[in-house]
């Protein structure tokens, strides 16, 4: 496979370097800027297939910067930032960033994402894979989950469900937004009557997140509406 | 300043105002109460007499002609008196006493006094009057002038032309507007002489010299002065109290009825109590103080205040006690409708001085109720926290006072702002410094994990590798925390509340602390309530507590021991409380520990930031709970309250 080119775009030389010998290690081939219009340039001049850019830099931020991407290219963009209010990171996301990683990042995470934001970009994205029946597919963010097969990709790779893990995965991917209670997903799942499942249904939904979560303690698919119930959001 | 300046001297004009009119009703008062004999310039020793009398027309003139003339009137009588002994020892001359008994009826026979108006004896002392008027002559003694008025060996006299009446040896009286001695002597000569006058003329040089009606009192006999004392001070005392009491207390009914009412929110039973009441205590504390002289009000009126308001006080007391008892003595002597015009005159003009002192007086505790009022609000704006209304242009007689509590008001105005200033900028540090301690621990982090994939490293350096692994590790999780704490010290948190369930937000957590709890060894002892409870709370910051309270629980529980999370239901509220038996010894107390950066531990050496209390007390105040901490002995015991939410919000979950 041709190498996967990675843009870093951070005004902190020192982590821009620790990012791309980071990524060289796992082969990843590198470029370097160190402010907004510096990645346009680098953009302009490379096919480049992911961006990590820091939301706050000198002459152009991250934010407008992405904006600027995104009017001709669908490249995945991970930002990186310091700043963990909520508020802007919901800002990135509903900008246009595919993911997101706060700092201090942990260097297997920044690892994980890249991977699994690469992976979804060459192999499921428009980069030339066909696309699959929409009704035996149910697709949301990195995951993909093959109703006839009964199975369930995570950025490509199969991943191995019980049962009821997959049960629980397809109530909540195809109502995703949709609150569930645990009550309701034990009636539905197991078919029995629901008392004081709170407990068995939470156990399955922690392991369900340890199979397709990238970081489990921050999940991005699976998200507990605490004392009320579980959901899947539109990713 | 300018309008300070004013408004000050508005008010010395008022208060010049109420003295001066204080002194002239003092001033007038006195006059009035000499005329009861008081003052010592107008006694005169007569034989065995004394004689008192005053007037109102008087004049120095008048006076040293008077003190002549009964020097003059004593010498001649004197001489007569010896004369008459020397030349007519068998005569039947006689003298007597009035102060016995013979001579009380003696006189009373002789002077045709009628039986049923007796003159009064006061200790034995008499006292008439015998006035002149324009209308004529008054007297208590019987009038009718020409038969009555001279009588066998008693006198007085009268006459125009003094000399000639000193010629004649008689003694007496004489003044226009005025006067008469009694006394109970008997001379032949005299009624021969008084017999042979002319009393038209009197008349008409009454007419021509006095055009105003005047009276003179005269009283006779023995130390009169101390009896007529005795009586002034017993009848003062008492119809001053009587009067003080019963104005006073209807003027501050008045004020304290038309200062309650205008306080808003109190019904009038309320008002009309309080009123009652505080005039009660009122008079207690001050009326009766202006009586006896000493404190007029009890807290805080200056010297002069008090001083004022027992002038106008005593004023009002005199002038009524005086005018009362003129109008008593005059009935009791029969003359009232004939001085009535007179009297009436001066009456009137002092009920107007008197009215006008209790309007004043009124006038004046209002004034300084309605300061005293001032005080009042600025104490209670200052009790209530409401410094920037506090009153700042003070009046006498509170200017001091007023000025003081602004004063302190402000004062601690200011060091609250610099104690919510320097918080404030504490908590600003924090935050910015644990922001700009993130990008270079992100480099820290970067570059360590970059040295523990090279693998070329010798072994030792792959062991400080992965100490500052470890270490920078914990360095992430203090930043975060500060983060999060100082956010939540600022206010700056979002909290989204939500209907949720408290029973299944506790299991979600402790089922995602399963592991943890599975590694740690102990023994969790959860009971929760049959049924779910529901709180109106923000989830995701609720969570983040109970996990901090638990992974705390963890880490410093014995060996061994069990940990406790109970769920309780007291009426409207819900607790739930997290024990356990720690591995140390507390020596903190429960405040202690909820500090920020606080460690049980005072080396520090352990894995926390010390901020997992504060956040979680942070959290569960900011999330609309109630954060309570017992330490007692080994027993480490968090309470969390909070209020029962009737209804779950079914349109938070859809039942498919």
């Amino acid at each position: 496979m041709e190498n996967v080119k990675i843009l870093v775009v951070d005004d902190e030389h020192e982590i821009v370097d620790a990012i791309c010998k980071l990524l060289q290690t796992e082969g990843y081939e590198t470029f370097k800027a160190y402010d907004g219009l510096e990645a346009l340039d680098v953009l302009n001049q490379e096919e480049i297939h992911l961006i990590i850019m820091d939301i706050m830099m000198p002459k152009q931020d991250g934010l407008s910067t992405m904006m600027q991407v995104r009017m001709d290219k669908n490249i995945p963009i991970i930002l990186l930032t310091a700043k963990t209010e909520e508020s802007d990171l919901v800002l990135g996301l509903s900008m246009g960033a595919d993911d997101y990683i706060s700092k201090p990042y942990k260097p297997a995470e920044l690892l994980a994402r890249v991977k699994s934001q690469t992976r979804r970009y060459l192999k499921l994205g428009n980069y030339g894979v066909p696309e699959k029946n929409p009704r035996e597919i149910i697709v949301n963010g990195g995951l993909e989950l093959n109703v006839k097969e009964k199975q369930l990709y995570v950025d490509g790779e199969p991943v191995k469900l019980t049962a009821k893990e997959y049960n629980i995965l397809m109530m909540l991917m195809k109502n995703p937004g949709m609150v569930f209670s645990a009550e309701t997903i034990y009636e539905k799942v197991w078919n029995d009557i629901a008392y004081g499942v709170e407990n068995t249904v939470m156990v399955h939904i922690r392991r369900l997140r340890e199979k397709i979560e990238i970081n489990p303690s921050e999940p991005k698919y699976i998200k507990v509406v605490w004392g009320i119930g579980y959901k899947m959001d539109k990713i | 300043m300018a309008i300070k300046w004013i408004k000050f001297r508005k008010i010395l004009k008022k208060a010049l105002c109420i003295r001066f009119f204080a002194l002239l009703g003092c001033v007038i008062c006195l006059i009035n109460i000499s005329s009861f004999g008081i003052g010592d310039n107008h006694k005169f020793s007569f034989s065995n007499y004394d004689v008192y009398f005053t007037s109102y027309y008087e004049s120095q003139a008048f006076k040293d002609w008077l003190l002549e003339t009964m020097c003059n009137v004593e010498k001649t009588y004197t001489e007569a008196l010896i004369h008459n002994v020397k030349n007519d020892e068998s005569s039947n001359y006689s003298r007597y006493d009035i102060t016995d008994e013979s001579g009380i009826n003696y006189v009373s026979d002789t002077l045709f006094i009628e039986k049923n108006r007796p003159f009064e004896v006061v200790d034995g002392n008499m006292w008439y009057y015998v006035s002149f008027w324009p209308d004529g002559i008054h007297t208590n003694l019987n009038d009718s002038r020409d038969d009555e008025f001279f009588f066998d060996g008693t006198v007085f006299r009268v006459s125009t032309d003094v000399k000639e009446e000193i010629k004649n040896g008689v003694m007496i009286g004489y003044y226009s507007g005025g006067t008469v001695v009694v006394r109970s002597e008997k001379y032949n000569y005299l009624e021969r002489t008084l017999k042979q006058m002319d009393w038209s003329k009197l008349d008409t040089i009454m007419n021509e010299k006095f055009d105003r009606a005047g009276y003179v009192y005269l009283f006779l006999g023995k130390s009169v002065n101390q009896q007529i004392e005795n009586l002034y001070e017993k009848r003062f005392m008492k119809l001053m109290a009587f009067i003080v009491g019963f104005f006073g207390c209807l003027g501050l009914i008045i004020v304290l009825f038309v200062r309650e009412k205008s306080r808003k929110n109190q019904n009038i039973k309320q008002i009309l109590l309080s009123t009652i009441s505080s005039t009660k205590k009122f008079i207690k504390r001050n009326m009766i103080g202006s009586i006896t002289g000493e404190r007029w009000y009890e807290e805080g009126f200056q010297t002069v205040e008090r001083k004022r308001n027992t002038v106008l006080v005593q004023t009002l007391g005199i002038i009524l006690c005086h005018q009362i008892m003129t109008l008593t003595d005059l009935y009791n002597h029969g003359r009232l409708e004939k001085y009535a015009k007179a009297f009436y005159f001066i009456d009137v003009i002092f009920i107007f001085i008197a009215i006008a002192v209790v309007i004043l007086y009124y006038l004046g505790t209002k004034k300084i109720a309605a300061r005293y009022a001032t005080v009042d609000d600025q104490i209670l704006k200052i009790s209530n926290g409401d410094y920037a209304n506090l009153e700042m242009q003070a009046v006498a007689p509170f200017k001091r006072e007023v000025e003081s509590l602004t004063a302190i008001g402000k004062g601690y105005e200011k060091s609250l702002e610099e104690r919510i200033r320097s918080e404030r900028t504490k908590i600003e540090l924090v935050t910015n410094v644990s922001h700009d301690l993130k990008t270079p621990l992100t480099s820290i982090i970067s570059y360590i994990d970059l040295l523990n994939r090279m693998e070329d490293l010798p072994e030792e350096a792959k062991d400080y590798v992965a100490i500052l692994e470890r270490k920078s590790e914990k360095l992430r999780g203090i930043v975060s925390d500060v983060f999060d704490m100082a956010k939540t010290a600022s206010g700056e948190i979002k909290i989204e509340k939500q209907v949720l369930s408290l029973n299944k937000l506790l299991t979600q957590t402790l089922v995602l602390l399963d592991d943890k709890i599975k590694t740690s060894g102990f023994d969790v002892k959860v009971k929760l309530t049959e049924k779910d409870v529901y709180v109106n709370t923000d989830g995701q910051r609720m969570y983040r507590v109970f996990q901090n309270l638990m992974e705390n629980a963890l880490k410093y529980s014995l060996k061994g021991s069990r940990i406790f999370i109970e769920q309780k239901i007291h009426e409207q509220e819900v607790s739930v409380t997290i024990k356990n038996t720690a591995n140390y010894e507390m020596n903190f107390t429960a405040e202690d520990a909820i500090e920020r950066f606080f460690c049980g531990d005072k080396s520090r050496n352990t894995e926390g930031s010390g901020l997992g209390l504060s956040i979680a007390q942070g959290f569960t105040i900011a999330c609309g709970g109630e954060f309570h901490l017992e330490v007692d002995g080994d027993q480490f015991k968090v309470i969390l309250t909070f209020q029962i939410c009737d209804k779950m919000e079914e349109e938070n979950v859809e039942h498919i």
